[in-house]
């Protein structure tokens, strides 16, 4: 069985391909498109295994062999699922496998945010104590606080019932309808988007990126956000526009932003955010634990297993097919 | 009433003071003691309402009319209990008044440990994306993760509460008997100190200081713990030895603290934690923000109304007056 990865390097990806999987590692330029030389490398892959980098008709013309395309993740804005599901080759992602670590990196950023944690380090190693307890007059707690989360899917849900634990009250928005065990599990209650805004103390993004998503944190949502209020997300880049919320960090009108994910990645020098004052910034890493990311190569290497060495049906196929 | 508050200056505090109640501020010098010209001043209290200054027989020798002896806080180890109970004066905390804040400055820096928070922000602030990506061979979940508790009181038990809810196990150690109810609803497993330490992805000190918990994060404990794990304090100073820390930092023999409390504190110069790797630290600030601030004096103030103005019991009386 040969695998084509088609991911960025990266220094770990080795140790995480069994050595019985033939594997060719190739990415896409920064364009979107890949070389003749790569397509003619994994011509005759059995399968693709997906990192962020696009599956269109181009690839997937090249390589005829391929049975599965696997995402390594949940997201799936990268694949071309009618392309494929017209080749009758099934669309895979991994849904929920890093929903625990999203959940955990999003409290990580809500709690650093309230207790103004990275600061309070700085100031205590410099030995600036009457300034790092000064900034306890900004920390507040979470216990009776408000978490709106816009997308209670897997990662919301998650995040909620870690919240709920803190004793906080969960709002919640979303395009579709949400189970009510999973509502009345962490009590939330549903508020229209502008609501959601007016209300929360933080906003969550956790809703994939599609045509509602898109800008969904936008200068009007920032305008109605309270002033202590914070944002935080770990979703995917698009769903903030980043210039608003630089804008609304810098004067003040909402009080701090966690944030996961940019619309360009790796993050670029013009970026808005890295001009912001009181945002945490990490490089799209909320799912991605070292322990997260061997579950997430196994699970997808027992289904392109199950479909290129077994002819079953693939799990979690997100085309149809 | 008159109530002499024993702080160092500190803003934060005395813009608390309610309106039109007689009072004065004094501090003790470095060296714990107070001058003749501060015990003249206070020399007319009828109750003290002490931040983190001494109160000791001197003291309580110069200021005849006191009738309570209240701490701003829970911990009390300022406190001479004996000089006051020799003369008749209760001495009072205020009991789990900040376990909510100091629960979740716990989970704060447990979870910005885990997900190496502190390098991940400055990494992506400096656009090192794979440097920052590559942090993430080292994060990890705390998912299914074992936390182990020394001291399962009042902060102790909502640390529990809150790590339950991100499906951590729970161990604990407590020289007390703990309710079965308690344990029951955390399905917390006792062990002993030395267990406990060898068990532990996690280890947090919520114990007060004592008799049983001075000195008790040492070398030899230290060496019992996991390379992997974490040791968190955000207890008192003199319960973990800071110099045994930062060597077992520095050797990776475990993988990280976070540290709240200090033998001195401000912080001296010379506290090896102030440059150990993979250490957080601040301020003694975890139980500290403006909303339990606020909560704090006034349970403090009605204790002390309760004693001076309507001659009634004090509760939360440490000291069997």
């Amino acid at each position: 069985m040969k695998i084509a990865y088609l991911a960025k390097a990266r220094p770990d990806l080795d140790a995480l391909i069994p050595n019985e999987i033939e594997s060719v590692i190739v990415q896409s330029g920064a364009d979107g498109v890949y070389s003749a030389e790569d397509l003619e490398r994994i011509s005759d892959a059995d399968a693709l295994v997906i990192s962020m980098e696009p599956v269109n008709e181009q690839v997937l013309a090249a390589c005829p062999s391929v049975k599965i395309v696997q995402r390594l993740g949940v997201g799936y804005e990268t694949l071309d699922l009618e392309a494929a599901a017209r080749r009758g080759i099934p669309c895979c992602n991994i849904p929920g496998v890093n929903k625990e670590a999203v959940a955990e990196h999003g409290m990580a950023l809500i709690l650093a945010l309230t207790k103004r944690l990275l600061e309070a380090d700085r100031l205590t190693r410099a030995r600036n104590w009457p300034e790092a307890r000064l900034l306890t007059q900004q920390v507040f707690e979470l216990k009776g606080k408000t978490l709106g989360i816009v997308g209670l899917g897997n990662t919301g849900a998650s995040l909620a019932r870690r919240a709920r634990a803190f004793e906080m009250r969960i709002v919640y928005n979303d395009i579709r309808e949400i189970d009510a065990e999973t509502i009345e599990a962490v009590g939330a209650q549903y508020m229209e988007k502008e609501e959601l805004f007016r209300t929360a103390d933080i906003v969550s993004v956790n809703t994939d990126l599609n045509e509602s998503s898109y800008h969904v944190i936008d200068a009007e949502a920032l305008a109605l956000m309270k002033p202590s209020a914070m944002l935080v997300c770990c979703a995917r880049g698009g769903v903030i526009d980043e210039e608003a919320l630089r804008d609304a960090l810098n004067e003040e009108r909402i009080k701090a932003a966690g944030v996961d994910v940019f619309e360009v990645e790796p993050i670029e020098a013009d970026n808005p955010l890295l001009s912001a004052k009181n945002i945490v910034l990490t490089s799209h890493v909320a799912g991605v634990t070292g322990e997260t990311t061997r579950r997430i190569f196994d699970w997808a290497h027992d289904n392109v297993r199950a479909v290129v060495e077994r002819g079953e049906r693939p799990r979690w196929v997100l085309n149809g097919v | 009433m008159k109530v002499g508050f024993l702080t160092k200056a500190r803003p934060e505090v005395l813009q608390r003071i309610p309106a039109g109640l007689p009072h004065v501020v004094a501090a003790a010098g470095e060296d714990g003691s107070y001058s003749q010209e501060t015990l003249a001043k206070l020399a007319d209290v009828d109750a003290f309402l002490v931040s983190a200054e001494p109160v000791h027989e001197p003291l309580l020798a110069a200021c005849p009319k006191v009738k309570i002896v209240q701490r701003m806080g829970v911990g009390y180890n300022t406190l001479d209990l004996e000089a006051c109970a020799k003369r008749g004066i209760p001495a009072c905390n205020v009991a789990g008044v900040n376990k909510e804040a100091v629960a979740e400055f716990g989970m704060a820096l447990i979870l910005a440990l885990a997900k190496n928070l502190r390098e991940a922000d400055r990494l992506t602030g400096e656009r090192d994306w794979p440097a920052a990506r590559l942090l993430t061979a080292n994060s990890f979940e705390i998912y299914q993760k074992t936390l182990g508790i020394v001291g399962l009181g009042d902060t102790g038990s909502s640390l529990a509460r809150r790590a339950r809810a991100f499906g951590m196990k729970i161990v604990y150690n407590d020289i007390r008997e703990i309710s079965t109810a308690l344990v029951e609803e955390l399905e917390a497993e006792f062990m002993e100190k030395d267990d406990l330490f060898r068990a532990a992805d996690m280890v947090s000190i919520s114990t007060d200081l004592n008799d049983d918990s001075r000195g008790m994060v040492d070398a030899r404990r230290l060496g019992l713990m996991k390379p992997s794990a974490l040791l968190i304090c955000c207890a008192r100073g003199h319960i973990v030895d800071e110099q045994a820390l930062r060597d077992a930092l520095e050797q990776r023999r475990i993988a990280g603290a976070g540290i709240d409390v200090f033998s001195e504190e401000p912080i001296l110069e010379g506290n090896p934690l102030l440059q150990a790797p993979n250490c957080l630290i601040t301020a003694h600030v975890a139980g500290v923000n403006p909303e339990t601030g606020i909560r704090t004096l006034e349970l403090a103030l009605e204790n002390i109304r309760a004693v001076v103005e309507r001659g009634e019991k004090a509760q939360w009386v440490l000291n069997g007056v």
